[in-house]
């Protein structure tokens, strides 16, 4: 019985050591105050153990001062395992007190004693008092410990949740191994007991246990991993498929949020604005920069933030690695996504666009057979009955004719615009306008002398191709005197940049609900005045056009009372 | 247009002109009140109402009238799927107007 449990003091003395290496590693290459406690627990019962070692098995003089040392070890260790749990999460005050002050008690006590009991000694009363002590100590610390990671492992990703709950079952062996030790009958060196063999087992077993919790090895994690991969494939998957950035969000930050514990997680694009969320999103985010428990995935056109918990940094360190690969994978499936985006609003756009020529293209093709019909028809009457037909009911046909004729030209000639407008194959030859002389050649060819009134200064220029010049202008007279009601007020406005021509009938204006279309191709606003003038509709689309077409623009101002439609004509001023 | 509907079926003495209407509406209320044989109805109307979409209205209001579908559009198939529409013309074919008119309402074609 000796030698077992000699041989499992020595097997439990490397494993400890072994323990406090890598805690002392990890602690050195990563630091934190979290890392920090781990190593301080270690190495404390570290060097218990190798202390233990040499130490006679009957110390006396100042070999009893080194075992108290290594009591108030003993109770400092559990004390550093408490605070390494504290660091995740606080307890409340009173039970830090409780903690700190059981710690004290049990440190400080012994000191109390002048000798200790031998092996196999009977102990005191006092002793017994004091055995209990450190059993209530190490009981509440290390169950608190134990129960606090248990807990904390729920809904964890797998690799985080088996560490936290392999460090806990190694504080609940330690404090079963303690209790036995304590309420087991005292034995001497040389006959140990069952008691004093199964506390040593208990205290080997959890040796691997703390080891694999605060390092597992990578054969361990790959093996552990393997749960999650299967729903990691699945999200790859998603995001593969995702045709769009809510998808891709929506096949993300579930899975991140369910690996890391987290909160939240959200994707933000480039502007900092949040495109999809996963959780209770915080009503705000760092910018960019991660703290403890937000973590910053960074993409080529944005970024993934995840709001995690207090236990993440330390035990999802392995997910956070594996997520930022996601980012990578992130990245590519948002841009396919915002590609098909642009595809599907292109597709859009070229059927809107076919939809629209179709209906212009019915709509040209009615609008040209029309006065076609009427020439070939009035034609047609006229050879059939020309011998009955009187000389008037001649000249009337005649007259159709060639109204008709006129119609069709000007259709044809608007048709013709619109194309090159829309083949963009209008060169306008920019030239300076004084525009008080154009009008008023304009209006006076017009014959609207009487009823038009030009109130622009002289020395105003604009600079635009004379001939559309002509062509805008005459379209919105004719058009006021067509749709509105004389008379036509032409005024102008001046800036550095820029002149607006003001043309002002007092009709009734445009009918508010035409107003969406009044610049569309074939549009006719259906009022008494309209039923009566047969234009093409093409005109403010021309007239549009055209504007544009040399740095300006055509707009519509509502009519007030008493004054009737107003269009404003802005061409550029010369250059 | 309507003119020239009046002055080509002007030529057969047998048909009469009773009314025009520039919206369908207002033919709607024409029909009802003068009972035509036929109706010469144009697509591209004033108003709300096209030609296609009044010409079931017509029909109930007049339902002795046949009615002819005469537009410069190229709508013989939807012409054929509405059954109110007793027959379509497009206007290039103007020449025919006449004799379209005079097979609606079974008149004989005119001595030469």
């Amino acid at each position: 019985m000796r030698d077992v449990v000699e041989a499992l003091a020595i097997v439990q003395l490397v494993l400890y050591v072994a323990l406090a290496v890598v805690a002392a590693v990890r602690w050195v290459t990563h630091g934190g105050a979290v890392r920090g406690w781990v190593f301080a627990t270690f190495a404390i019962l570290a060097a218990i153990l190798v202390t233990g070692q040499v130490l006679p098995e009957e110390p006396t003089g100042g070999a009893v001062w080194v075992v108290k040392v290594l009591v108030v070890g003993l109770a400092l260790f559990p004390y550093c395992l408490y605070r390494f749990a504290e660091a995740f999460e606080p307890s409340r005050r009173w039970s830090q007190r409780l903690s700190l002050a059981l710690t004290i008690a049990a440190g400080g006590t012994i000191f109390l004693f002048g000798d200790l009991p031998q092996g196999g000694e009977p102990r005191s009363f006092a002793f017994q008092l004091y055995a209990l002590l450190i059993l209530v100590q190490w009981g509440y610390l290390l169950g608190r410990v134990s129960v606090r990671l248990w807990r904390g492992g729920r809904g964890r990703a797998t690799i985080a949740r088996r560490r936290m709950r392999t460090l806990s079952l190694g504080s609940a062996a330690l404090a079963i191994a303690l209790a036995i030790g304590v309420f087991a009958p005292a034995t001497s060196p040389d006959d140990p007991g069952v008691t004093q063999v199964i506390t040593s087992v208990l205290a080997l077993i959890a040796a691997p246990l703390f080891l694999l919790g605060v390092s597992p090895p990578r054969l361990l994690l790959a093996t552990w991993r393997r749960a999650d991969e299967r729903a990691m494939r699945q999200a790859e998957a998603q995001l593969m498929g995702a045709s769009n950035e809510e998808d891709v969000a929506n096949a993300l930050l579930p899975h991140i949020g369910q690996a890391l514990a987290a909160h939240s997680a959200a994707l933000l694009d480039a502007q900092g604005r949040v495109v999809a969320s996963y959780g209770t999103p915080p009503s705000h985010y760092d910018d960019g920069n991660a703290t403890d428990t937000q973590l910053s995935l960074p993409l080529s056109r944005g970024r993934i933030v995840v709001e995690a918990d207090s236990y993440t940094p330390y035990f999802g360190r392995e997910e956070t690695e594996v997520l930022r690969e996601f980012a990578a994978l992130t990245d590519v499936a948002l841009r396919r996504a915002r590609i098909a985006d642009r595809e599907r609003e292109i597709a859009h756009e070229m059927a809107r666009a076919n939809e629209a020529m179709r209906e212009f293209v019915a709509i040209a093709s009615h609008d040209l057979r029309t006065p076609i019909s009427l020439v070939r028809g009035y034609a047609s009457l006229m050879l059939a009955s020309w011998e009955a037909m009187a000389d008037e009911d001649k000249r009337n046909h005649v007259a159709a004719i060639e109204r008709q004729g006129s119609n069709l030209s000007r259709l044809v000639d608007d048709l013709l615009t619109i194309s090159r407008l829309d083949a963009k194959a209008l060169e306008p030859d920019i030239r300076p306008v004084r525009l008080t002389a154009a009008l008023n050649e304009i209006v006076r060819d017009l014959g609207r002398n009487e009823d038009t009134t030009c109130d622009i200064d002289d020395d105003v220029v604009a600079a635009v191709d004379p001939d559309h010049f002509g062509r805008m202008v005459r379209n919105l007279i004719e058009n006021a005197f067509v749709y509105g009601e004389p008379p036509v007020e032409i005024t102008a406005s001046v800036t550095d940049s820029d002149v607006t021509l003001a043309f002002r009938d007092h009709g009734e204006g445009v009918p508010a609900e035409f107003l969406p279309r009044l610049f569309e191709r074939f549009s006719r606003a259906e009022t008494t005045k309209t039923r009566e003038a047969r234009g093409t509709g093409l005109g403010l689309s021309i007239v549009r056009g055209l504007a544009v077409a040399n740095g300006g623009d055509v707009t519509y101002e509502p009519a007030v009372e008493g004054s009737g439609a107003c269009f404003a004509l802005r061409l550029p001023r010369k250059r | 247009m309507r003119l020239f509907v009046r002055l080509a079926l002007s030529r057969d003495p047998r048909l009469e002109i009773l009314g025009e209407a520039t919206t369908a509406e207002e033919a709607i209320e024409l029909a009802a009140t003068l009972d035509p044989g036929l109706i010469v109805l144009d697509h591209g109307l004033d108003g709300v109402l096209t030609g296609l979409a009044a010409a079931p209205l017509l029909k109930a209001a007049a339902p002795r009238a046949k009615i002819l579908l005469f537009t410069a559009y190229d709508m013989a198939a939807e012409a054929r799927a509405e059954p109110a529409i007793d027959a379509f013309l497009r206007k290039d074919e103007l020449g025919r107007l006449l004799s379209v008119v005079r097979q609606l309402l079974e008149l004989d074609p005119m001595p030469a």
